[in-house]
């Protein structure tokens, strides 16, 4: 092992995040080399640095604030929790019926378009998903009117 | 369809409550990570309200076996990321392709017109402040996780949606470049901690 890719254990070494054949290879360089030992020294500073950061604390009325802020919206608000699962099921009814419809249709005209059909149900299918599988995380495009992405 | 939307209308009911002590719970932990990844109180304030806003939105969607600050800071996290991308503040340039004076595009804030002097506990703490966030997002989030969470790495990995290997290069790339900021412009906080050790 040379000093570069020594060195690029360190941090992951401090962590006790290395795989046991690397930490072995490690502390055989480390025990031969003043100059990665130095470093192993100032990292272990800066994590003990960042590690006794101290927490810092909310105003006294944030959480109030907070609580009212985050159930105040969702009354007002026709989408989430309260309402996606009916709204989710209202889709997933009038898809149903509306396959049934197609198909009584194809039955009636099997000879005459069958395609169509098959192209109605994915499309509903389709629409139904993508109803039910907004994303709360990685879904940039959903904002709340918290003011904190227009700063 | 009756009996459907009256059982939703219940767990609805107990969604909200069960939230609301899962928030009562973790909102001090959550404000204290929004202020080391945002720097200053009111933008804080309003990243913990973005997430708790998005995750009580999502609730329904959350996994029960997993634990739940996990989950909301993996919500915070890429709120955060996303708006330090939308702010144009993101540092594309990464020190380490930076000259070896490290000069050019540090903005280095004010100490003394920092408005939050006073809720610092320690001497210490302001000079780290700033040099977290000087850092690259992505870095200055892995980093926090680790050292001031003390998660390991895999969850980690699972809170940013990214590999082990990428965490382990984001904390040892974020950690040089903390050092490599506090020589700079804070040389005396290296100094006193080397001495403590
Ligand atoms: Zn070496």
């Amino acid at each position: 092992m040379n000093c570069k890719n020594a060195q690029l254990l360190l941090s992951a070494y401090l962590d006790s995040e290395l795989t046991g054949s690397e930490m072995h290879r490690l502390r055989k360089h480390l025990s031969d080399c003043d100059c990665c030992r130095q470093e192993e020294t100032e990292l272990r500073t800066l994590k003990s640095i960042l590690t006794d950061v101290p927490q810092v604390t909310p105003p006294d009325d944030f959480e109030e604030r907070l609580c009212s802020l985050v159930f105040a919206q969702k009354r007002s608000d026709d989408e989430g929790w309260n309402r996606s699962w009916p709204l989710v099921s209202g889709v997933a009814l009038i898809t149903a019926a509306l396959t049934l419809l197609v198909m009584n249709h194809l039955s009636d005209s099997v000879q005459t378009a069958p395609k169509q059909g098959n192209v109605v149900a994915s499309e509903l299918r389709r629409d139904q998903t993508t109803l039910a599988g907004a994303n709360p995380i990685f879904d940039s495009s959903t904002s709340f009117p918290t003011g904190y992405e227009g700063k | 369809m009756i009996g459907v939307i009256a059982k939703d209308r219940i767990s609805s009911r107990e969604g909200q409550a069960r939230f609301e002590s899962l928030m009562r719970c973790t909102h001090r932990q959550a404000y204290s990570l929004a202020y080391r990844l945002t720097g200053n109180a009111s933008e804080a304030e309003d990243l913990v309200q973005e997430t708790f806003l998005r995750a009580y939105r999502f609730f329904h969607k959350y996994d029960a076996q997993l634990p739940f600050t996990s989950w909301l800071y993996r919500i915070m996290t890429n709120a955060h990321i996303d708006s330090v991308r939308r702010k144009g503040r993101l540092r594309v340039t990464s020190l380490d392709q930076m000259g070896p004076d490290g000069a050019g595009t540090w903005d280095v804030p004010d100490l003394d017109s920092s408005p939050d002097r006073a809720m610092m506990e320690e001497a210490l703490d302001e000079p780290v402040q700033l040099a977290l966030t000087s850092m690259t997002a992505e870095f200055r989030t892995a980093v926090l996780l680790a050292d001031v969470e003390g998660m390991a790495y895999e969850e980690i990995a699972e809170v940013m949606k990214t590999s082990v290997g990428t965490v382990r290069s984001r904390i040892h790339r974020g950690r040089k470049q903390l050092r490599r900021f506090l020589i700079q412009h804070s040389p005396q906080v290296i100094r006193r901690i080397s001495n403590e050790l």
